[in-house]
């Protein structure tokens, strides 16, 4: 008699937390917070990063939770891959031979990984260029997002190409700024 | 239609902030940007044009916040 009750509540348990859980998953919208203040509605739970926000707001929320049953079935990389298509057709550039190519002005970008090459002239194959590495200073983000980063970059001032080339480990924002809060200064 | 303001992390993309551009207080969204900003590096680009802004506006729907390249 005793075990049967033990069962039963055993499995009452179990359902109760199968319930927890299908709930918490397809109803993240209400763990919200109130951000009225402002009209500003927070993204999904702050699973990430938070930079300390005061009460009503904290960075690093998660994609929208719109769909978020579907949105999880799409890993990062398909989602980076889409916004750096987006990217390109912004920013007109084009993905040729494992490369993706910008134009700007006269000149021409070409980005591989954490790489680019300059051409003045990319119309004559024996034109000058030259080459640096970058990096993102906030690291682990996925590789074509690092790319889409550095087009939306030059694509806005290329003149940043001379400051990373020529000024190596210093972190540059996109108005051309120094960034002297880098995480990884030093580090290199 | 709620406004976004994206950015590129270890995540993903990354939703900072969404709000409704109707009645959103522009000011308190900028000084949030501005603050992000101040530690991370990140500036913001409208997602529609590709292009650096000064100030988010309710004109823009997505914003991407673009964090900054070093060389080497």
């Amino acid at each position: 008699m005793a075990s049967a009750i033990l069962s039963v509540l055993v499995l009452a348990l179990l359902i109760g937390v199968i319930v927890l859980l299908r709930w918490r998953l397809l109803y993240p919208g209400f763990r919200r917070g109130n951000l009225g203040r402002v009209g500003v509605t927070q993204g999904q739970a702050n699973r990430g990063r938070s930079f300390g926000q005061q009460g009503f707001f904290r960075f690093g929320a998660h994609r929208q939770n719109h769909d978020s049953a579907v949105a999880s079935r799409i890993s990062k990389e398909q989602r980076a891959e889409a916004f750096l298509q987006r990217i390109l057709a912004l920013t007109g550039a084009m993905k040729v031979d494992g490369a993706y190519v910008l134009n700007v002005g006269r000149l021409q970008f070409q980005l591989r990984d954490r790489f680019i090459r300059r051409l003045q002239n990319p119309n004559d194959p024996k034109s000058p260029y030259e080459e640096t590495c970058f990096y993102l200073v906030h690291n682990g983000m996925p590789k074509v997002e690092e790319i889409a980063t550095a087009l939306l970059h030059l694509s806005n001032n290329p003149a940043l190409f001379d400051k990373w080339a020529l000024q190596n480990g210093v972190a540059f924002k996109a108005d051309g700024k120094v960034f002297d809060r880098c995480p990884l200064m030093g580090l290199r | 239609m709620n406004a976004k303001i994206l950015t590129f992390s270890s995540q993903g993309d990354t939703t900072i902030l969404e709000y409704d551009p109707a009645t959103a207080d522009m000011d308190e969204v900028n000084r949030v940007i501005a603050e992000y900003e101040a530690k991370t590096g990140a500036q913001p680009f409208d997602v529609a044009t590709g292009e650096r802004i000064e100030k988010i506006t309710r004109a823009q729907n997505e914003v991407l916040m673009v964090h900054p390249i070093a060389g080497g």
